[in-house]
């Protein structure tokens, strides 16, 4: 089990660097590769009033004259250990991990991440509960009636769900729900700890938009899975038994039927937690997401950057978090591993 | 003796083990011959099908309709548009006739008019179509070329080479990969790769999706390649001196392809719905260029005077994704050899 | 009293604890209805035991779900009446239904790997059948009871192993637990459908003196579903032979056996292998057979006189030629101190383990010889007959055919050798390539070895494909459109194609029913002569192996324990494990089958007050 662990935890960091690695090449080899000089690349990393000097600094700042490995071992280096920049005769501490300043507000990227990060917890965590809770509820309920009209209606509404792009029914519940009916206010992110109700009524249409179209997916996935296990031979077994299928459903069925549901879950629940980015944006959220995709139209390149770092920072937790559920969840980790 | 048994043998054919999984009198049909049979009484994936045959057929002939209505999809005509809020006006010769809430639908217009300038709406949702369906056309035959690839050696040969490739798909599959592609789309300069404006656009989306979606289908095709390799056929062509190029393309690939087909219908809508988000964020193609996920993004302005620019498109999206997914539902359970009707 | 037919209702015995009168199933499919089971009727006595017997599609699973009510909730029709313990399983409610499972009727399933949850312990599920029928018992009773079963069933520790789960356990062990799981809440009938077809014949034999010990201990009464007539031999009182959801005959099991009256039956009964047939009466047999078909000899004859493609490709030398040539000299093929080394992912940080699936094993074959191996799982005959075919590389040793080392050559220098040795596989729903014509699937092996006129594969193809009795015009058609047995002859006109010296043949009839098992044999005997083949047949049925080979090996975890002539190791065994086997074989002969039983019981008995000393 040990073992199993250290593996998945191997596998984590690993995902890490591949993630840093891919980061760095985006940023420093891809507009190379796409034939831009060392003085281009670094225009792009001074902002909007190139001068010579700027530029020059830009270079020294990043290493750009020095060899791919040199830079990425700055790169590295930068977010472990924090780095030194300099602006003009100003020396500024970017203490680690450090993921460069904003060339438009010249702040530190990562505690503006920090700053923005409880509104994308608030989306994702509620969200996610959200389409958990409903994706799999229904997706048992209709699995067990398969066939009923609940079944149908719900399938149905779930083939909708997953053709349905977050930004559209974000569109429309912005239309119609705020705009035409009136029936909520414009989403708006106010900390729970400033007033929980407002935190509740302003969340609640992102939360929706953004659990339709991955309940959707789970409804079905967790239908699908729960027919799979409830032809197994084991259910036969249970049945064979005389167990109530009330007991089989809940007590054979549901189990395999979810443990690949969890792995699934951590996937999805870490993306969305590096960013929201589409219902972010739909809503004008100030999270992550929108931190980023506000960024492009400034090429404000290293807070892009930062996101990137940082969103992959989340889904290897939330991969570990899985595999430690699975110990739990599936016996046979614990013994091959 | 044996006489009777042998006659029972050949005449039944397949019969006894056919009984028990419930299909009967289906020996002599091809498996394809049986899924073409379900499919047909799928009456809602033969819709899907008949949408996307349509869709297809509109976004070729894109350049006829335009010409044929004598609109285009570039024409402004901000004198029919209300000055105030954008939207289309009820009375185009009153520019006081105040905002039409259909969006100035007519048979002119059957989709109305884009606010702020009037360009047409029905023009622009085909061309639209025109781009999203090349770029997920293209990114899905690239996921498929490189999925179906590095499954299959991955299945194939095991070992290492499957340790490197199983492990890139996981990691692949856990890249923040909106993220990524923003990135991309963010530092490589206009004029790249010899390609400038939507071309190298168009390019560089179908690599970015292609490029970060192909895990879905290399991990179908390892999966089924793995199962396939249990398979003693694999063994048996081997034994008679067969070369592993021969048991991969010869034996293995046409095994594959049903469910790399089936994949690549449900993975096109994926791509379709990713090219939409990569537009509607301000990174895919630029505007005057129609795209779907464009025109969304510009009605974040207009939804309060003109929900139609939120309708038309949205819908346009909904009903081209809901089709492949019809479609590829459909394809999945007429192909699956375990349904029994 | 043997009563063909079932049209007669067994006379009525009213304390039945298993009652069926006209049961009938039928499956709606999407090409009309498919009556499984046709108008059957049974009783079982208490204590009694009933065996039923049928090939696949014979309806006998169909029946033992329909007993245990499992039908409920599918689309299975079923009329008639059933009657278990006094409910009517067809009237009855949901509830009485569940009550009735477990309780009065446990069931045995056939696949013991999955029929157990795999994320349960298995104390778990056996306290939660026992206390679904007991929810008064508390929780420390059902475990001791849960405990006492499990000892009962013979597995060791029951008390430690009750915390186990299912993938801790081998399949034998498995399906014990299953027994137990089974025999908690003390049940009047079990109800094995085909328990032991998944096991390997020592284990099975094991589980069917288990079953045996059950019943008469505990005063069960027993139903054995199997294929298998000499499973049932020694297990049952009576028995029921199915064929195609009919009863054909049933019986007291040694009039059945001893004397069968339907014409199924009696063909079912020749098919099964017999151990105590020597290879000379097979072949005899065969033989004798044969000349009484003149059509089929007269066909090899002209078959033999046009050798189409080998002969036209000049390379291979005349089959009869080269056969002459070796037989003077040395052996076609020669194993030396074999082994094969798997590596096993270790445990805790462990280094990897290495494994040994083959281990120091040697022989030699002779042309136009048959050598036996037999094994059961684990003993490394696959491996090893991979590794004389050259799809596994031996890790040490030497392997050589004709003279010619072949341990170490690289694939490309392999293919010629693929014309000379060649492999027939068990399992011909996988062996053939579903996608491609079982005309192409036969010719590939010209084409890969460079043959690229389309005319003469093609034309070698149909001759080969009329030589082992189908038809030439079946050429264009996919596998799936053949049964099992036509499947099988279709693999071995594919090994055939290249006129090969030697052919392996790993399990060819294992997966085949009985009846087809005999026809491909007699096949593989006939062409054995015709081709003058030198044959290496692996297989874990002892019958089979002694009736087409003149030596036998006997494997056991990748060691030769025996090697000798077929006949002397089968009638004078020397080794232990040789012994153990052969008791273990079922035979046809309930008496017999009682007394081999008598004699595993004082071999065990022995063994473990040896294991107590």
């Amino acid at each position: 089990m040990i073992t199993y662990l250290l593996r998945r935890l191997g596998a984590g960091v690993l995902l890490l660097a591949v993630v840093t690695l891919v980061t760095f090449m985006i940023f420093y080899v891809v507009p190379r590769m796409a034939g831009q000089t060392t003085e281009q690349l670094a225009t792009m990393y001074v902002g909007k009033a190139p001068t010579e000097e700027a530029i020059q600094a830009a270079i020294a700042r990043y290493n750009l004259d020095e060899p791919v490995v040199v830079q990425f071992w700055e790169f590295v280096k930068a977010i472990f250990v924090g780095a030194d920049y300099t602006f003009g005769n100003q020396v500024t501490q970017c203490s680690a991990p450090c993921f460069g300043y904003s060339f438009q507000t010249y702040q530190e990227v990562f505690p503006e991440i920090i700053r923005r990060l409880p509104v994308t917890l608030s989306l994702a965590l509620g969200a996610g509960v959200v389409w958990l809770v409903g994706g799999v509820g229904i997706g048992i309920i209709s699995a067990i009636k398969k066939g009923s009209i609940f079944d149908r209606v719900a399938m149905g509404l779930a083939l909708a769900g997953v053709s349905l792009p977050v930004f559209f029914t974000g569109l429309l519940a912005l239309a119609f729900v705020v705009h035409a009916w009136g029936i909520l206010p414009t989403p708006e992110y106010t900390p729970i700890t400033e007033n929980p109700f407002a935190w509740l009524v302003g969340m609640i249409l992102p939360w929706l938009t953004l659990a339709f179209l991955q309940g959707a997916q789970y409804a079905r996935q967790t239908r699908a899975g729960m027919l799979e296990t409830m032809g197994e031979d084991y259910i036969r077994t249970a049945r064979a038994k005389g167990l109530s299928e009330r007991r089989v459903i809940f007590k054979h069925g549901l189990r395999p039927t979810l443990t690949p549901i969890v792995t699934i879950f951590g996937l999805d629940i870490g993306l969305v937690l590096g960013g929201a980015v589409l219902t972010e944006s739909v809503y004008s959220l100030q999270g992550i997401g929108r931190y980023a995709v506000q960024a492009i139209v400034t090429s404000d390149l290293p807070v892009i950057l930062g996101v990137t770092l940082f969103s992959a920072f989340f889904i290897v937790l939330c991969n570990l978090i899985v595999d430690l559920l699975y110990v739990w969840v599936d016996p046979r980790v614990r013994v091959s591993g | 003796m044996t006489a009777p048994l042998e006659a029972q043998d050949s005449a039944e054919g397949a019969e006894p083990e056919a009984i028990t999984r419930g299909v009967r009198n289906t020996a002599n049909r091809s498996l394809r011959q049986i899924a073409w049979q379900r499919l047909k009484r799928d009456r809602v994936a033969m819709a899907g099908g008949v949408v996307v045959i349509v869709l297809v057929l509109a976004a070729v002939l894109a350049p006829v309709i335009a010409w044929l209505t004598g609109e285009s999809p570039y024409q402004y005509d901000e004198a029919l548009m209300d000055p105030l809020t954008g939207g289309a006006l009820n009375d185009p010769a009153d520019p006081a006739s105040g905002v039409d809430p259909l969006g100035g639908m007519s048979l002119k217009h059957p989709f109305g008019l884009e606010p702020g300038n009037g360009r047409d709406m029905f023009l622009r949702v085909i061309y639209g179509a025109q781009i999203s369906l090349i770029v997920a056309f293209c990114a899905t035959v690239l996921c498929v070329v490189i999925g179906t690839l590095l499954g299959i050696v991955s299945g194939y040969f095991g070992g290492w080479v499957d340790a490197v490739i199983s492990r890139a798909m996981d990691i692949f599959l856990a890249f923040p990969l909106l993220l990524f592609a923003i990135a991309l789309a963010g530092v490589v300069p206009d004029g790249a790769f010899g390609l400038n404006g939507n071309g190298l656009r168009i390019g560089l989306l179908i690599f970015i999706i292609g490029f970060f979606n192909w895990p879905y289908i290399g991990r179908i095709v390892r999966g089924q390649t793995l199962a396939l390799k249990e398979r003693e056929f694999v063994e048996a062509a081997r034994s008679l001196g067969a070369g592993n190029a021969h048991i991969l393309f010869r034996e293995l690939l046409p095994n594959l392809v049903t469910p790399i087909l089936v994949y690549s219908t449900l993975l096109i809508p994926t791509n379709i719905i990713f090219e939409a988000s990569l537009s509607f964020l301000g990174v895919g193609i630029n505007p005057p260029t129609p795209s779907w996920g464009g025109m969304l993004d510009n009605a974040l302005d207009y939804y309060t005077t003109s929900p139609h620019f939120v309708i038309v498109p949205g819908l346009a999206i909904f009903l081209t994704v809901l089709a492949f997914n019809l479609l590829g539902d459909g394809l999945r359970d007429a192909f699956d050899p375990r349904s029994t009707d | 009293m043997s009563t063909p037919g079932a049209g007669k209702a067994p006379a009525a015995a009213t304390d039945a604890v298993v009652r069926v009168r006209d049961l009938t199933i039928t499956f709606p499919t999407m090409d009309g209805e498919v009556r499984a089971v046709d108008g059957i009727s049974f009783d079982v006595a208490p204590g009694g035991a009933l065996g039923i017997v049928g090939e696949s599609g014979s309806g006998k699973s169909a029946t033992s779900l329909a007993l245990m009510g499992l039908h409920r909730g599918t689309r299975a029709q079923i009329t008639g009446e059933i009657a278990v313990v006094d409910t009517d399983i067809n009237a009855a409610s949901d509830a009485q239904v569940r009550a009735l499972r477990g309780n009065d009727i446990a069931m045995v399933f056939q696949d013991p790997m999955s029929a157990l949850h795999p994320q349960y312990t298995i104390g778990n599920q056996i306290v939660e059948a026992y206390r679904s029928h007991h929810p008064e018992a508390s929780k420390a009773d059902a475990r001791k009871r849960a405990v006492d079963a499990l000892d009962r069933v013979g597995i060791p520790e029951p008390a430690r192993r009750f915390n186990s789960y299912p993938h801790e356990f081998s399949g034998g062990m498995r399906q014990r637990v299953l027994i137990a799981m089974g025999l908690v809440c003390e049940p009047r009938v079990l109800l094995a459908d085909e328990p032991t077809t998944a096991l390997d014949v020592t284990v099975q034999a094991q589980i069917l003196d288990l079953l045996d010990d059950l019943r008469r201990d505990l005063g069960m009464s027993l139903i054995l579903v199997s294929h298998d007539l000499a499973v049932v031999a020694g297990s049952v009182d009576e028995v029921l032979v199915m064929q195609k959801g009919k009863v054909v005959e049933r019986g007291d099991v040694s009039d059945v056996l001893a004397r069968p009256e339907h014409p199924y039956t009696q063909a079912l009964l020749a098919a099964v292998p017999r151990v105590e047939v020597s290879r000379a009466q097979r072949r005899a047999q065969v033989r004798a057979e044969r000349v009484h078909a003149p059509d089929s000899a007269a066909e090899d004859a002209r078959i033999a006189a046009s050798d189409a493609p080998a002969a036209e490709a000049g390379e291979s030398l005349s089959v009869m030629e080269s056969g002459a040539e070796i037989e003077a000299g040395e052996p076609l093929l020669k194993v030396e101190n074999v082994r094969m080394r798997f590596k096993v992912r270790g445990g805790m940080l462990a280094q990897g383990q290495d494994f040994y699936a083959v281990d120091d094993v040697s022989f030699e074959l002779r042309q136009g010889e048959t050598l036996g191996i037999v094994g059961e799982s684990g003993s490394g005959k696959s491996t090893l007959s991979r590794m004389v075919m050259r799809l596994l590389q031996p890790t040490e040793g030497r392997v050589t055919f004709e003279g010619r080392d072949i341990t170490r050559m690289a694939d490309r220098q392999l293919r010629p050798l693929r014309r000379d040795v060649q492999m027939i596989f068990q399992n011909p729903y996988s062996s053939l390539n579903p996608r491609i014509t079982i005309g192409d699937s036969i010719g590939t092996a010209l084409r890969v070895q460079g043959e690229r006129n389309r005319q003469t594969i093609k034309n070698a193809v149909r001759d080969l494909l009329d030589r082992v009795g189908l038809e030439p015009e079946h050429y264009n058609r996919f596998p799936h459109a053949f049964s099992g047995g036509q499947r099988q002859r279709i693999a071995i006109a594919r090994a055939l194609i290249l006129r090969p010296k030697l052919i392996i043949c790993d399990e060819p009839v294992s997966a085949l029913d009985v009846s087809t098992q005999d026809q491909v044999l007699r096949l593989l005997a006939e062409l054995q002569d015709d081709f003058d083949l030198t044959l290496i047949f692996v297989a874990h049925d002892l019958a089979v192996v002694r009736q087409v080979s003149d030596r036998v090996l006997v494997m056991r975890k990748g060691k030769v324990v025996e090697e000798g002539e077929g006949d002397s190791v089968y009638e004078n065994p020397q080794h232990e494990y040789t012994k153990q086997l052969l008791t273990a074989a079922p035979v046809l002969d309930p008496a017999e089958a009682r007394s081999l039983r008598a004699e595993r019981a004082r071999a065990r008995g022995t063994e473990e007050s040896a294991a107590a000393s």
